[in-house]
């Protein structure tokens, strides 16, 4: 048997350790730098939304309208400051909070293919909204403008305690809470579309908008709750990042470690439920981002919570934006829902998910 | 680290109505030895090594250093008590450093960076990982796994060490340098190591006794080289065996032909030493 010492550290054992402590150093730099790179590109592409849009105003104005607003005319400083501003930086807020939910959905379920969208969750928000508008509730003493960002947040926190309940009682494989959430989304959607069949015109139409997710509908208060919740979020999430980066080592090994999986699990899906709920109540159902932006995190920091979870964020932030660019050239003149553009991109996207993931088995 | 102490006494424990173990009893088991805990598949093995961890719920009494298991502190059972599970951890984008830097943090949140450092890159070594330190989990061999799940518990230190089946994906050259690693730490450190094995020959070559679960009881327990008869194996796996001296001069166990097929019931439900 080969003899093996333990404890006392070698010489050459320092040395290895030292080299292995620059190595890694060196990693986390490089990540760091990653990260910031994406928070350049981030910013790069809200710039480019912000600049672009049906209206006349030229690219050149706006950057200049930007810094010295009096160099616009009224009209054009509305346009900018009031109109594009607003859906710029909600593009980067909701995308910000998508990116991070279903990064950490994907985490607590240990399923690749798990977002606020695929299980339902942002239906289930659009549900709540849906139900607000349509039968004009309005929580005593809360009035109909808080009313309905509570509203989604119960529905979104309930489906999200049924997935848990549902993956709990009947195993959490990979299919059959995709399943689960699959059938909560078309509940959820039919249940909406009966609302919308019961409702008058104007409900009708407000609902609808809901549904495809918009930005349009961005103002300074809006931009303001949706970026308030994503930094409480992820605060919050920092908080038990080195728990969340143990669950990737799978359930067994977290609970041999003492952590409670069920939880981190709860813990983990009520932020994210809370993430999705405040971005839908503002902007509606919006898909694709949720699921792919935890996967080119993953490809580009590792799942290092540290950095996956910040990393999701960004990404997420940075996608939706480009989806905001997007929504604006594909029909010249015209702003098209950005929920359209993001399922046009994320249903492809979504069946190479699956199809890469049978493959890898 | 010395003066680690494990009782059981009148344990029931199981996940349903049914217990996976029924009122079993064994006296006290010090440091400085390792027990093997064997028997045939689904006799209680990994469900008698979880409950000792404190993961199983109970009835009877688990006490380690005279404590009840179910009474001690989350810091303090993580401090004394090193469980590994059987499976290995998952793949995953984690890098295996990550992996074990991140266990070994939860496990152990009062240890410092650089301790932490140390131990990770001292069992990385013992356990032939140092050139999969940057590679991710889902890259490395079912084998490798293995070794990394069981380099977490290895750096945590712990008096009592509870292995459920950690050879069961390595070569043969693994195989020993694990348990060997294993022995060496009850040896020189005084721990207590309780391994589930189903390879009879590593038990009898790296264990000091054994316990031989079946049919939700002890069959037997007690010195490894004196008490395993070709008889106990009968009863508990349903084999004719053979224990033979090899060349070397230890016992070795050969499996001829399968006995019968009914399930054994335990007799004695004692612990002979």
């Amino acid at each position: 048997m080969t003899c093996l010492s333990s404890g006392n550290a070698t010489a050459p054992g320092q040395a290895a350790a030292a080299a292995f402590g620059q190595t890694y150093r060196m990693l986390l730099i490089r990540r760091l730098l990653l990260l910031m790179a994406l928070a350049l590109l981030t910013a790069g592409s809200f710039l480019t939304d912000l600049l672009t849009g049906p209206s006349g105003l030229d690219a050149g104005a706006a950057l200049a309208g930007l810094f010295s607003p009096q160099t616009l005319s009224v009209t054009e400083r509305i346009i900018l400051w009031d109109i594009r501003l607003p859906v710029a930086l909600m593009a980067l807020a909701v995308g910000g909070c998508l990116g991070l939910a279903g990064a950490e959905t994907q985490t607590a379920l240990n399923n690749p293919l798990a977002s606020p969208y695929t299980l339902g969750i942002s239906w289930a928000a659009t549900l709540g909204a849906t139900l607000t508008i349509v039968f004009d509730l309005a929580i005593p003493g809360l009035g109909p403008a808080l009313t309905l960002p509570l509203l989604a947040f119960v529905f979104a926190a309930g489906a999200g305690l049924l997935i848990l309940l549902l993956s709990h009682s009947f195993g959490s494989n990979t299919e059959t809470i995709i399943l689960f959430g699959i059938a909560l989304l078309f509940s959820c959607s039919a249940l909406i579309s009966l609302l919308q069949f019961v409702a008058d015109a104007e409900d009708v139409q407000e609902s609808v908008l809901w549904s495809l997710g918009s930005l349009t509908r961005a103002s300074w208060e809006s931009v303001c709750s949706v970026f308030a919740t994503l930094i409480l979020v992820c605060g919050f999430a920092m908080r038990g990042v080195w728990r969340m980066t143990v669950l990737r080592g799978g359930e067994e090994h977290a609970s041999s470690i003492g952590l409670s999986v069920h939880r981190l699990r709860l813990g983990a899906l009520m932020r994210a439920s809370l993430a999705t709920a405040i971005a839908v109540s503002v902007v509606g159902a919006i898909g694709f981002v949720g699921l792919v932006a935890p996967h080119i995190t993953r490809m580009l920091v590792g799942e290092d919570h540290r950095f996956y979870l910040p990393g999701a964020a960004i990404v997420g932030a940075a996608l939706l934006s480009a989806a905001s660019i997007l929504s604006k050239l594909i029909v010249p003149g015209v702003v098209i829902p950005v929920g359209i553009v993001t399922a046009l991109v994320g249903i492809p996207v979504f069946v190479t998910l699956i199809v890469l993931q049978r493959r890898g088995r | 680290m010395t003066g680690i102490s494990l009782t059981i006494d009148g344990l029931s424990c199981g996940y349903g109505a049914a217990p996976v173990l029924d009122r079993i009893s064994l006296p006290a088991c010090s440091g400085g030895g390792m027990v093997a805990v064997l028997g045939p598949n689904g006799s209680g093995k990994s469900t008698l090594l979880k409950t000792i961890a404190g993961l199983v719920r109970y009835r009877g009494s688990v006490r380690v250093n005279g404590t009840e298991v179910a009474g001690l502190g989350q810091a303090e059972k993580l401090q004394t008590i090193g469980y590994s599970p059987q499976t290995a951890p998952q793949g995953s984008a984690l890098l295996a450093y990550e992996y074990a830097w991140s266990a070994l943090k939860a496990a152990r949140p009062g240890i410092g960076r650089e301790e932490l450092e140390r131990r990770i890159l001292n069992a990385f070594g013992q356990l032939g990982l140092t050139g999969e330190l940057f590679r991710p989990v889902s890259a490395l061999s079912g084998g490798q796994r293995q070794r990394l799940g069981f380099s977490q518990v290895l750096a945590r230190q712990p008096a009592l060490y509870l292995l459920d089946e950690p050879t069961s994906a390595l070569d043969l050259k693994w195989e020993i340098e694990a348990l060997g690693l294993m022995r060496q730490r009850t040896e020189v450190d005084g721990a207590l190591c309780l391994v589930a094995l189903h390879d009879l020959n590593l038990a009898m070559r790296f264990c000091d006794r054994f316990v031989l679960l079946a049919g939700g009881g002890v069959l037997a327990a007690g010195a490894i080289g004196a008490a395993m008869t070709p008889d106990l194996l009968r009863r508990a796996y349903g084999v004719e065996a053979r224990i033979e001296t090899c060349s070397m001069g230890r016992p070795m166990i050969l499996a001829d032909s399968i006995t019968s097929r009914e399930s054994p019931t335990p007799d004695t439900r004692s612990w002979r030493d």
